[in-house]
């Protein structure tokens, strides 16, 4: 068995027997993930542990674990944000949850409270934020995950949980802009249907709005249409787009395409005085560039957006179980972590990827 | 003395002219004298005598083709101020003599869903109609005709010799502000020029903690008379980085000359801020652009803002008006529209030229 490199924070172990815990981590940039059982040092008294039922897999797994967005992270990187599971055990603070109850991850895992952006309640951009995983935190790729309970959201009953861990990334991504700048009246435009345009496309409906998906794949038409949207258009060809300018609204991006001309033709999708929101993101080095012109004489916003703050997060819960509202997932066993993440790389999965942590966790003997 | 004729407007003899204008026969061209009689004056329309008029760099960038081709001759000119000299029969809300102003738009349908929900400065089924300086001839003229629907009642307390760049840089500037507006918010306006030096006293009044950022540093007392609580240098990086993520609106009232000019000007906004955009450089200028991380993992916006609705020009109006907003500005005769016009487009006008008309359509007759 290959000597395992030690990490920073937790304790690596020789086999799972002594472990609290196994990873998938990133021993280098390339090649596989591996198992990695590790102990914690500690539970703070704030931190709540949890065991890992389903852990969703996002492609900024990719862009973090393989050095994309920093080529300097520290190995062994073990990702994942996109979390659902049950309390196993609870720091002596801890007053918001209990043993037993079935909570959530998302991809932050430490707002400050105290500053101008937590008190005004964007705690996704706290200046002291910390992510889900980092140099120092493995992420969900693991059988357990540990966090303090000021980031840890309640699954409401009902919840699929087989389903809804993406939600956690993926749908909060596309819901909190979509909440921030909709109206029930207006046009929406979903441009990509992959991991966040198929849920976008699935919100923009509920919440009452008449929904264009613009995507290559007129292939998988009344699938679209089965998630809510009205019609279909080219997502690139710039010909097509010329003739739906100015006709949305609200137009929520999930791509990044390199093509100057079809960049400036989606945001010119958005109607005078509209939201255009831009969430998709590339690789770190590559600029937006604004369609300044169009955006001053039509008087549009152009709006970033990350995830969502807690609020957001905890409502889009809780929408999402009311409104049956869920990605269409391809399941892995945990040994099959390695093809999972390889499947989400390949942009091949069919939309999202999900891991099946719980059922190898408890028969393996890591609910302890 | 002007030789090409404009369709719409019959070139005539000095003494047979009813108007006056400046008018263009090709890009980077001096202005030429144009006497002229209006065509029939329509029963929606007011035809105005100006007292004063503005320029601003937009005629330039419409006159010499900066963003698209336009048709030739041009008079452009869209900050206009002067009384009411003839009007159509449909006109009940102005009288003759009655002092009024104008700005960039000449007229908007009034039925569309832009027209209806208040953005009429948006509407899109004019055509042609849309805007005063073109393809109709525009304010570098003694008269100016247009739909009086776009003309705005200008009280007398306003100094004549200072309105005028209201109605384009005023307009510009506190439509926006008043938009975004949120007394604890810190505000930043970057340039400090014809549009810059109103946004920092509109700004100011407003209530909000304005800071101006200039290329200047010899500007820093004048915007602090302004009303200016902070000045900031943006040629000094360590000014710069001091003021970095300060501000939840930032007011860009100045074209960034390079990317990274550009990229510095975003550093300066709070995560989840707007950044505001009303000026269009040339085409040929640089790309506004920025890191997609800086975008989506700062949560930014960037709007846009175009002059006011016609509801936003008269509080404008009045906002000014009572709490004594003027521009600064600098005075030259009708018959001395080239060196205005020169220095607007070449030099550094302190803040806006403005034209006197005064006695111009009787002295231009002889």
């Amino acid at each position: 068995m290959q000597q395992l490199p030690a990490h920073s924070v937790y304790l690596v172990q020789e086999s799972k027997e002594t472990a609290d815990a196994v990873a998938y981590a990133f021993l280098q940039n390339t090649g596989e993930p591996v198992q990695y059982p590790y102990k914690y040092p500690n539970i703070a008294d704030d931190d709540v542990r949890i065991r890992i039922l389903y852990t969703g897999l996002c492609h900024s797994d990719c862009l973090h674990s393989r050095g994309l967005w920093d080529p300097n992270i520290k190995y062994p990187s073990c990702p994942g944000h996109e979390v659902v599971g049950l309390v196993e055990k609870v720091g002596t603070g801890v007053t918001k949850f209990k043993v037993g109850d079935k909570v959530g991850c998302n991809p932050q895992r430490w707002m400050c409270q105290t500053c101008d952006l937590c008190k005004k309640g964007d705690n996704q951009l706290c200046s002291k934020g910390i992510f889900l995983y980092d140099d120092n935190n493995f992420g969900g790729y693991s059988t357990h995950i540990q966090v303090a309970e000021r980031m840890v959201f309640r699954i409401p009953e009902g919840f699929n949980d087989a389903l809804g861990s993406p939600l956690l990334c993926a749908g909060i991504t596309v819901y909190a802009p979509l909440k921030r700048y909709y109206k029930p009246n207006f046009s929406c435009a979903v441009i990509g249907i992959g991991g966040l345009g198929h849920l976008a496309v699935q919100y923009a409906a509920k919440l009452g709005m008449t929904v264009t998906a613009f995507t290559t794949s007129k292939n998988r038409e009344q699938e679209i249409k089965r998630l809510g949207a009205s019609n279909l258009s080219s997502s690139i060809n710039v010909e097509s787009l010329k003739t739906e300018q100015g006709k949305y609204d609200i137009v929520i991006n999930t791509l990044y395409i390199e093509d100057e001309e079809v960049f400036k033709s989606h945001q010119r999708l958005t109607a005078p005085t509209g939201t255009y929101i831009q969430v998709g993101a590339p690789p770190s080095k590559v600029n937006f560039k604004l369609d300044h012109a169009y955006i001053i004489l039509n008087q549009i916003r152009v709006a970033g957006s990350l995830i969502g703050n807690y609020d957001e997060t905890q409502e889009m819960l809780e929408f999402s179980a009311q409104n049956n509202v869920y990605p269409i997932v391809e399941t892995f066993e945990f040994e099959d972590f390695p093809k999972a993440f390889d499947r989400m790389e390949k942009a091949q999965a069919k939309f999202r990827c999900v891991v099946n942590v719980g059922k190898w966790a408890q028969a393996n003997g890591l609910w302890k | 003395m002007a030789t090409k004729e404009h369709s719409l407007y019959k070139l005539v003899t000095k003494e047979q002219a009813e108007a006056f204008a400046w008018s263009f026969e090709g890009p980077n061209t001096e202005a030429l004298l144009y006497p002229f009689v209006f065509p029939p004056i329509q029963p929606h329309e007011v035809r105005i005598q100006q007292t004063y008029f503005g320029l601003c760099y937009t005629d330039c960038h419409l006159v010499n083709q900066d963003w698209f081709p336009i048709n030739y001759p041009s008079v452009p000119g869209h900050e206009i101020l002067g009384h009411v000299v003839m009007k159509g029969d449909q006109v009940t809300q102005f009288q003759i003599g009655d002092l009024v102003g104008a700005g960039f738009i000449r007229d908007s349908c009034g039925n569309c869903k832009l027209c209806i929900q208040g953005n009429d400065q948006l509407c899109g089924q004019k055509g042609d109609e849309h805007f005063i300086p073109l393809p109709k001839f525009g304010g570098f003229a003694t008269h100016v005709q247009f739909p009086a629907k776009w003309a705005f009642p200008i009280p007398n307390t306003i100094p004549q010799h200072l309105a005028p760049p209201l109605l384009c840089a005023g307009i510009t500037v506190f439509a926006p502000l008043k938009r975004y507006f949120n007394p604890n918010k810190e505000v930043a306006i970057i340039g400090i020029g014809g549009l810059g030096h109103l946004a920092i006293k509109f700004s100011a009044a407003m209530g909000m903690r304005t800071s101006a950022i200039s290329t200047s540093p010899d500007k820093e007392q004048e915007a602090k008379s302004y009303g200016a609580i902070d000045f900031i240098v943006s040629k000094n990086p360590e000014e710069m980085a001091k003021a970095s993520g300060r501000f939840d609106i930032i007011l860009s009232c100045a074209h960034a000359s390079t990317v990274e000019e550009f990229i510095d000007q975003t550093k300066l906004l709070k995560n989840g801020g707007d950044f505001i955009m009303v000026g269009i450089p040339a085409l040929t200028k640089v790309e506004l652009q920025l890191p997609f991380y800086s975008l989506v993992c700062r949560q930014i916006s960037f709007v846009g803002s175009l002059v006011g609705s016609r509801q936003e020009n008269y509080e404008m109006i009045e906002f000014a008006n009572k709490h004594k907003i003027y521009p600064t500005c600098e005075e030259y005769e009708f018959e001395n529209f080239k060196t205005a016009y020169d220095k607007l487009l070449n030099g550094r006008p302190k803040y806006r030229c403005v034209v006197k008309v005064g006695n111009a359509p009787q002295t231009l007759k002889q």
